[in-house]
C-alpha cells in the first residue's frame, strides 16, 4: 500500500507573549492509502492541532510532514493552499459553512480556487448533493437545513476535488447520536470506496469502526498499534 | 482563480449586504456628485468669461502711453511718452507687422438743432483704418484730407437725437474744455455691427474723424497719438512681433513710459486663473471623496472582522492569499465603480437643474464626469488594500476559531 502521509518529529509550540507552551511532542505517524484512522484523546491533549498541522493550515514548529511525496515544511503559502484544496478535504465539528450561500454554492467553493470550469462546477456538486441525499435541498441554506443535512454538506464540500485525504475534526461532535451513527454510515462508506479517513472522535463506539486508533495524551501519541 | 469567479463571490456578497452596501456607498455618491457639480461649475465659468472674450482680436497689439494701468510696475517715475509720425514708421518697419492705425481720443459735446449730446470722439488716420472703410454702410469712407467730416457708428445716427442722421447733415462738435467748436459734415454712417464684446462700451456710438480735425478742436500746440493699434502678420508669432515693437519704440523713447499690450497674453493670463479656480472648486469635491473614503475603509474593516470565519472557511478549502485579496479588492473598487457611476449621474442631472433654474454658468464636461468617475473608484480601491491585505494574511487556524 502507498504512504499518503509520514508525519516525522513534529513538534508544536503555541507562545504566548515571552511563554513557550509546547502543544505536541515529537509525533510520529504514517498513514496508508485508503486507512481509516480514528484519533482519540482528552479534551486539551493536541488532537485538532495536529489536525491543522496534517490539513496545511499551520506549520509545525519543527519536523516533516510529507503528503504524498512532498514535504509541506519546504512549501510556500501559494504552494500549500493549492495543497488544501486539491489533495486535502477537511470536515469541522461546528460545519463551518457559509451562511449566506445555497448548499450548491458552499459545495462548489473548493473548485472556484482551482479554476474549475463553471459548468463542471455546477454538475459537481450537483452529484455530491444527490450522493448524500440532499438533491432536493440543493439550494436552500445552511441556516434551513439541520445539524446533519449541514454536515453532509460539508462531507460534499470536502469531496468535491477528490481529495487524497479526508480530515475530519470530531465531525459528529455537534450531532445528536442518531444523527452522529448516520453520518458515520457516510464515512464507512466512503472507506470501503477506499478514501483515506483521519478522522478526531471521543465516541469509542464510533472509533471501533475505524481499523485503527491513535491515541494522543497531552501532546505525545500514546498508541499507534493496530487495535 | 479567475477574475470572473471572484465577480460571482463579490456580487453574492453585495446581495446579502443590500443595505450595508447602499449605506457605505453613500459617502463616495457624495464625493462624486460634488466633484462633477464643482468642476462643472468651474468649466461654466471659464465658458462663460471666454464667451465674453470672444469678440477680442487676438491679433492686435495695443500701444499707448504711460505705464501699463494693470499688474504693479516699477516704481521710478517716467514721463509718458508722446507718439507721432516717427513711431509709426518705426512700427510700420518692425518684421511681422501688418498694420498700424494710430489713434486719439476725447470727449466732446454734439450739438445737433438744439439737443446737445456727450460724445466720445476718436480720431483715426483713414487710409490706415481697413475696418472702419470697410463698414460703411451709407454715404462715403473719411479720407487723410478731410478736416470737418465724420463718420458715425448706427446708434448715434438713429437713436441719439430726435430726428436721424443721415450723411449730408451738418452738426457741429464742442470741446468743453476749451469752448472751441467746429461745424462737421457727416461723411458716412456705419453698418450695424453686433455687440461683441464685454469691454469696450458699445461699438454702434463711436464718431471717427481724422487727426487734423481733432487738433483743431484741442486747439494746442502739441498734438499725440492716445494709442496705436499693431495688427501682426501671424497671430503665433505675436510675442516676438510684439517685443520687436517694444524694441523699435524704446530707441525712439529711451526714458519714457509707454506699454506694449496684448489682449492675447491677458486673457491667457485669465484663463489660466480660471483653470485654477475650476480646479480648486474640483478639490473641495476631492475632500468630500476623500471623507466618503475614510468610510469606505471603516465599512470594508468592518466587512473583514464580521467575514473573519468565513475567510478561514474559505483558506481552508483552498483560497489563496491573492484570491482573498482579489475578492475584497474587486469588492471595494466594485463599490467605487457603482457608486461613481450614481454619483456622476446625479452629479450631472444636479447641474443640469442649476443651470436650468437661473443664469448660473454650468457645462457638463466629459472630462467632470471621467474625473469624477476616476476619483470615485480610485478612493474606493485605495481605501480597499488595507482591509484586503488584512483579511488575505489571516492566520486560518485562528480564523475558522472565530464565531
Ligand atoms: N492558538 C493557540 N495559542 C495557544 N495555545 C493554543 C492555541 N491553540 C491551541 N492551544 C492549546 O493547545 C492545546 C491543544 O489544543 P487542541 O489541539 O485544540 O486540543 P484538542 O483538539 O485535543 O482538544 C490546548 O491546551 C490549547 O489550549
Ligand atoms: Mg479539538
Amino acid at each position: 500500500m502507498r504512504g499518503v502521509l509520514k508525519i516525522e518529529n513534529v513538534s508544536k509550540s503555541y507562545h504566548l507573549g515571552k511563554l513557550e507552551v509546547p502543544v505536541l511532542h515529537d509525533i510520529n505517524l504514517e498513514v496508508q492509502e485508503g486507512e481509516f484512522t480514528a484519533v482519540m484523546g482528552p479534551s486539551g491533549s493536541g488532537k485538532s492541532t495536529l489536525m491543522n498541522l496534517i490539513g496545511c493550515l499551520d506549520r509545525p514548529t519543527c519536523g516533516k510532514i510529507i503528503l504524498g511525496d512532498r514535504d509541506t515544511s519546504l512549501l510556500s503559502d501559494i504552494e500549500l493552499a493549492r495543497i488544501r484544496g486539491k489533495k486535502l478535504g477537511f470536515i469541522f465539528q461546528t460545519f463551518n459553512l457559509i451562511s449566506r450561500l445555497t448548499a450548491q454554492k458552499n459545495v462548489e467553493m473548493p473548485m472556484i480556487y482551482q479554476d474549475i470550469p463553471r459548468q463542471q462546477r455546477i454538475k459537481r456538486a450537483r452529484e455530491l448533493l444527490d450522493m448524500l441525499g440532499l438533491g432536493d435541498r440543493a439550494d436552500h441554506r445552511p441556516g434551513e437545513l439541520s445539524g446533519g443535512q449541514r454536515q453532509r454538506v460539508a462531507i460534499a464540500r470536502a469531496l468535491v476535488n477528490d481529495p487524497e485525504i479526508l480530515l475530519a475534526d470530531e465531525p459528529t461532535g455537534n450531532l445528536d447520536s442518531k444523527t452522529g451513527r448516520e453520518i458515520m454510515e457516510i464515512f464507512n462508506k466512503l472507506h470501503s470506496e477506499g478514501r483515506t479517513i483521519l478522522m478526531v472522535t471521543h465516541d469509542q463506539g464510533l472509533a471501533q469502526n475505524c481499523g485503527r486508533i491513535i491515541r494522543l495524551k497531552d501532546g505525545r501519541i500514546e498508541d499507534g498499534k493496530n487495535s | 482563480m479567475k477574475l470572473i469567479d471572484a465577480l460571482e463571490q463579490v456580487s453574492l456578497s453585495f446581495r446579502s449586504n443590500k443595505f450595508k452596501t447602499l449605506m457605505s456607498s453613500l459617502g463616495i455618491i457624495i464625493g462624486v456628485i460634488a466633484i462633477v457639480v464643482m468642476l462643472s461649475v468651474g468649466e461654466g465659468l471659464q465658458e462663460g468669461v471666454g464667451k465674453a472674450f470672444q469678440g477680442l482680436d487676438l491679433d492686435v497689439i495695443t500701444v499707448f502711453p504711460g505705464g501699463a494701468n494693470f499688474g504693479p510696475r516699477g516704481s521710478v517715475y517716467m514721463k509718458p511718452a508722446e507718439f507721432d509720425d516717427k513711431d509709426v514708421h518705426a512700427i510700420e518697419n518692425t518684421v511681422g507687422v501688418k498694420t498700424v492705425s494710430p489713434r486719439s481720443g476725447a470727449g466732446m459735446s454734439v450739438m445737433f438743432r438744439d439737443e446737445e449730446r456727450s460724445v466720445s470722439l476718436t480720431a483715426v488716420m483713414p487710409s490706415k483704418e481697413q475696418d472702419i472703410s470697410g463698414s460703411i454702410d451709407r454715404g462715403r469712407i473719411l479720407m487723410d484730407s478731410d478736416r470737418s467730416a465724420i463718420v458715425i457708428g448706427s446708434d448715434i445716427a438713429n437713436n441719439m437725437f430726435k430726428l436721424p442722421l443721415n450723411p449730408g447733415m451738418r452738426l457741429s462738435i464742442k470741446n468743453k474744455n476749451n469752448d472751441v467748436s467746429r461745424d462737421f459734415t457727416i461723411v458716412g454712417i456705419l453698418g450695424e455691427k453686433k455687440q461683441t464684446s464685454a469691454f469696450g462700451g458699445n461699438s454702434n456710438m463711436e464718431i471717427f474723424t481724422t487727426h487734423q480735425s481733432l487738433k483743431d478742436l484741442l486747439d494746442s500746440k502739441t498734438y499725440s497719438y492716445s494709442q496705436i493699434l499693431v495688427t501682426v502678420e501671424s497671430q503665433d508669432d505675436i510675442e516676438t512681433t510684439s517685443t520687436k515693437v517694444d524694441e523699435a519704440l524704446r530707441r525712439l523713447h529711451k526714458d519714457e513710459a509707454y506699454t506694449v499690450f496684448m489682449m492675447k497674453s491677458m486673457l491667457e493670463g485669465i484663463a489660466q486663473v480660471l483653470t485654477m479656480i475650476k480646479y480648486a472648486l474640483g478639490g473641495i469635491g476631492a475632500i468630500a471623496l476623500v471623507v466618503g473614503g475614510v468610510g469606505i475603509v471603516n465599512v470594508m474593516m468592518l466587512t473583514v472582522t464580521e467575514r473573519v470565519k468565513e475567510i478561514g472557511v474559505m483558506k481552508a478549502v483552498g483560497a489563496t492569499k491573492q484570491d482573498i485579496q482579489l475578492i475584497f479588492m474587486l469588492e471595494s473598487g466594485l463599490l467605487g465603480l457603482v457608486s461613481g457611476l450614481i454619483g456622476v449621474t446625479i452629479g450631472a442631472g444636479i447641474a443640469v437643474i442649476i443651470s436650468s433654474l437661473g443664469d448660473f454658468p454650468m457645462a457638463i464636461k466629459w472630462t467632470s464626469l471621467a474625473i469624477g468617475l476616476v476619483f470615485g473608484v480610485l478612493t474606493t480601491t485605495i481605501a480597499g488594500v488595507y482591509p484586503a491585505n488584512k483579511a488575505a494574511r489571516l492566520d486560518p487556524v485562528e480564523a475558522l476559531r472565530a464565531e
